[in-house]
């Protein structure tokens, strides 16, 4: 037995569009951040990027490097003296190495990627 | 249009994204505002210290030490290269017109507005990401804030009757000790992050 069907059909297109663009996931390996308790379904958290940041490169992906604190000495300088000789120099002093940390101005971040 | 910010930590960018070369050796920072590929942040800075002093000064035939002073100019450091903690990644980009089907509540980074369905995350305005496991979502802001303790041993001739040894060490307890300021950004491109509703 065939059912024929007369009339109408409305569709509305975007909606339609909008939809099927939907249900395209994203790629398998792509990484985007979340602040939840966890990663969601389908992506798995990378730790290695506990602490650190993303850097852009086109080689050696992957691989880590900078420092959380920096030592760096000063040399030179001069002051003046209390008894009104200013200007004198100093002969050469030099720092002690400090190591204080730095970091750019950051938000913390869950890295996940797709699975 | 939207251009969409991803990264891949190896290979290529997938199919249909474009590798986004503007980001090599910089980071992103979160910019309600960034236009594509709007770029800021520093990887060199050069920071000074002024130097105080106090007791240092010491008469030759006597006891009495000099107990004040005032700094004048100080030690320049030479420039330092900024080199936080990373990853490296290749950052990818994709130009569309709908959402793509991101879990809710993803964060991602744009070159550009927010598409709808996104949210602008104002609050990351001016901060870079950083991986974490913990406190998530806070924002931190550490900069280099230090001090250099300066050690001399010299001689001085002041007068035919004044002889002063100045030795000894003295604290930099002012001027700019920041070479990285609260504020300052590391090498970056500006992008727009956008939380998935």
């Amino acid at each position: 037995m065939v059912i024929g069907i007369n009339g109408t059909m409305n569709i509305n297109v975007r909606q339609l569009r909008r939809n099927l663009t939907l249900s395209i996931p994203p790629k398998k390996g792509v990484f985007m951040m979340t602040a939840e308790s966890a990663c969601p379904s389908g992506w798995t958290e990378d730790t290695d990027f506990v602490d650190r940041y993303p850097l852009g490169a086109n080689a050696d992906l992957g691989t880590t490097g900078g420092t959380e604190s920096y030592s760096h000495t000063h040399t030179g300088g001069w002051i003046d003296d209390y008894y009104g000789s200013s200007g004198s120099s100093l002969a050469a002093a030099t720092s002690s190495n400090t190591t204080p940390t730095w970091y750019p101005p950051f938000f913390k971040v869950r890295f996940c990627v797709k699975d | 249009m939207v251009e969409i910010l991803t990264f891949v930590k190896t290979g290529d960018c997938p199919p249909g994204w474009e590798e986004e070369t503007a980001l090599i050796n910089k980071i992103p920072a979160g910019d309600v505002s960034a236009n594509a590929e709007d770029t800021g942040g520093v990887t060199t800075t050069n920071h000074t210290h002024t130097v105080s002093y106090g007791a240092y000064f010491r008469h030759e035939s006597s006891s009495y030490y000099g107990n004040s002073g005032t700094s004048s100019g100080g030690p320049t450091g030479g420039a330092i290269t900024l080199d936080p903690p990373y990853v490296k990644v290749r950052y990818c980009k994709k130009i569309y017109n709908l959402a793509e089907a991101y879990p809710r509540n993803s964060m991602m980074m744009f070159l550009g507005a927010c598409p709808g369905g996104w949210t602008t995350q104002d609050t990351y305005e001016g901060y870079q990401p950083r991986g974490a496991s913990s406190s998530l979502g806070t924002t931190g802001s550490t900069g280099a804030a230090h001090t250099h303790t300066f050690s001399h041993s010299s001689t001085r001739l002041y007068s035919v009757h004044y002889k002063y040894y100045q030795n000894g060490t003295f604290p930099c307890t002012t001027g700019n000790d920041d070479f990285l300021s609260s504020t300052e950004l590391f090498s970056c491109v500006k992008v727009v992050i956008c939380k998935k509703n």
